[in-house]
């Protein structure tokens, strides 16, 4: 079994709550190799909190010290100069400098270690929630999701690839890759998040074709009803959320979601929209638990109000089935022969001389899918 | 969560039912991750006979052991080249649920450089068309079959090589060239300039061969996509992998 780390943050008084979650990866845990993540979350003394999540680069032989040093150091940076202030116009700077202090940090370890820098190849994703807004920092993979006080779900931030689609642009490639941004949308909940469980709630699938998300999955980190903020004893309540996320169990998962569709309201109509809609074939929490990799999730939600309500349908998690008959169709219909199939030459050809344009048909065709 | 509007105990025998009868993702999964799978076979001359007779038969079983394993079926796209005196496509890539084994025949030279160059290229634009369509994917797998000495020039290949397998963040692809036959006709100084993941087939046992294929299929699929692949090792004393990952 993986280990779990949660924790849950003092919050008495704070107009939100708090969480970090972390997972071992089966793979690492496996092979015998550390757990790579790194994650933060604290209030400071005016009332606003700093969220961090890092992943260190699995390539990398000093990942986990990477990772770890990253949140330390910005946490800190931030915790030291933002606890007092009133005004957030500073931040964006503020955070840029709390990237290039986490840069030094690991480079002075390298030196005294005599490794070179790139070997404490890291991700990180910082948020600095201020009450009334979100200021945001990050690199790499994975990233930040939010749900809008209009009940709308949200990527703040875009993966970071390599040209190949695989690899990652770790923090030390330089402040030139670092990307800093203001939420422009009255928040209510936002999540940070490794790429373990951002490719999951976004497969890069979906992003493609309508930049849309499994938001009944999303919901589960972000909704307030699925969360249960109002529940006395929190610190059961993120236990449960741990052990779901750890090994998830329909028995555990399915009530969050009957709350999260139901949003205050009645639970028949939400059950059954479960039964019917959602759990036979198309959403399932056991994606969580098919995750290899380390994964983390580190969540901030306003429990002063609640977001507008959404129709339960906005809920519907994508048709899979037909998603994949049509990625089938993209990557081997041109290739396919019709019934019956002839013996295949010989010779051919891989692509047809006109591939290129052939993908951008592909593209234009997969443009019209609506999930 | 005794404040959930959470109290039928109808509704949640009905999902736990549903979970154990296989719903609840295991009947539709999200889009699968891919891993390419490239053959890439010596047909020249000297691979006539009894060693071509065997290729072919291994082939032929080489779908079913793959299957075998329902996330493998689902996630292996797999590609056969030959190469002799020109590299030619005989099966374009498709899923390995629907690989047709092609029946090989062999003819002239080894063209071994313009092969791999050629089964590079053809391994790179299916990565492209997965990252097009954002699908996710292992890191491409190509297996190179020869029992020969290249006739064509090679000089530029090891660097080829080297560049694809070390760009990205695990390396872009594994390459692995797999000597068959007697030890005096195959060049392994050749074949260990081209990549260090250099296999000595002995007594033409290609069926132990596809059968590790097919496991490293197997390992592959159940990693996770993009956090490297586990090491994979012999399955017979007829293979010698001297490498290690």
């Amino acid at each position: 079994m993986a280990q779990i780390l949660y924790e849950a943050i003092d919050t008495k008084e704070k107009p939100y709550a708090l969480y970090a979650l972390e997972r071992q990866g089966r793979a690492h845990e496996t092979w015998g190799a550390p757990m790579q993540d790194s994650s933060a979350a604290v209030t400071l003394p005016n009332g606003w909190a700093v969220l961090v999540a890092a992943d260190g680069v699995g390539s990398c032989p000093k990942a986990d010290v990477g990772s770890r040093l990253a949140t330390e150091s910005v946490v800190k940076y931030l915790a030291d100069r933002v606890g007092t202030m009133k005004d957030a116009s500073a931040l964006p700077e503020l955070l840029r400098a709390a990237y290039e202090h986490a840069c030094r940090a690991i480079r002075a370890r390298a030196v005294r270690d005599g490794e070179e820098a790139r070997a404490y190849g890291t991700t990180l994703h910082t948020a600095v929630f201020t009450g009334s807004g979100l200021y945001f920092g990050h690199v790499g993979d994975g990233g930040i999701l939010a749900l809008t006080a209009k009940g709308e779900y949200r990527s703040l931030t875009t993966p970071m690839k390599g040209d190949d689609g695989q690899s990652v642009i770790p923090l030390m490639a330089g402040p030139e890759h670092w990307v800093f941004g203001q939420a422009e949308e009255e928040l209510q909940s936002v999540l940070l998040c490794t790429d373990g469980v951002y490719d999951t709630l976004c497969p890069p699938v979906l992003r493609r074709l309508n930049g849309g998300m499994e938001r009944a999955l999303a919901g589960y980190f972000l909704s307030p009803y699925a969360f249960d903020w109002r529940g006395t004893e929190i610190e059961n309540n993120l236990s449960e959320m741990a052990a779901c996320f750890a090994a998830p169990d329909p028995a555990a998962f399915c009530p969050r979601l009957v709350s999260m569709l139901a949003q205050g309201g009645e639970a028949g109509p939400a059950e059954r929209f479960l039964l019917r809609e959602m759990w036979p074939d198309r959403l399932s929490p056991m994606y969580l638990e098919q995750i290899q990799d380390d994964i983390t999730a580190v969540g901030l939600i306003r429990t002063d109000r609640l977001p507008q309500a959404r129709p339960m349908a906005d809920y519907t998690p994508p048709d899979w089935r037909e998603i994949n008959r049509a990625i089938d169709s993209a990557l081997y219909g041109a290739r396919r022969s019709p019934d019956p199939v002839p013996p295949i030459r010989a010779g051919r050809r891989l692509l047809p001389k006109n591939w290129r344009s052939g993908l951008r048909q592909m593209a234009k065709r997969i443009k019209y899918w609506r999930m | 969560m005794s404040q959930m509007p959470w109290n039928n105990e109808d509704v949640r025998k009905q999902i736990i039912q549903i979970n154990e009868e296989g719903g609840g993702g295991l009947i539709v999964h999200q889009a699968e991750p891919h891993v390419a799978c490239c053959l890439l076979v010596d047909t020249s001359s000297s691979m006539r006979g009894e060693k071509l007779r065997r290729l072919n038969a291994a082939l032929a079983e080489f779908k079913q052991q793959v299957c075998e394993d329902p996330l493998s079926a689902r996630r292996v796209d797999v590609c056969v080249i030959e190469f002799n005196d020109e590299p030619s496509v005989v099966t374009p890539f498709c899923p390995i649920r629907e690989f047709e084994a092609p029946v090989l025949t062999a003819k002239r030279c080894t063209g071994m450089g313009k092969g791999i160059r050629f089964a590079l290229e053809a391994v790179h634009e299916q990565v492209h068309q997965y990252h097009t369509l954002g699908v996710e994917c292992y890191q491409p797998f190509v297996v190179m079959l020869t029992d020969g000495a290249p006739t064509d020039d090679i000089s530029q290949i090891p660097a080829m090589i080297r560049e694809c397998e070390q760009a990205g963040r695990y390396g872009r692809l594994r390459f692995h060239a797999i000597g068959v036959g007697d030890e005096d006709q195959v060049n392994y100084q050749v074949l260990n300039q081209l990549c260090h993941r250099v296999v000595k087939l002995q007594e033409n046992d290609f069926s132990s061969l596809f059968r590790w294929i097919s496991q490293s299929m197997q390992i592959i699929s159940h990693s996770q996509a993009g956090v490297g692949t586990p090491p994979i090792q012999p399955l017979s004393k007829n293979m010698v992998l001297p490498w290690n990952d």
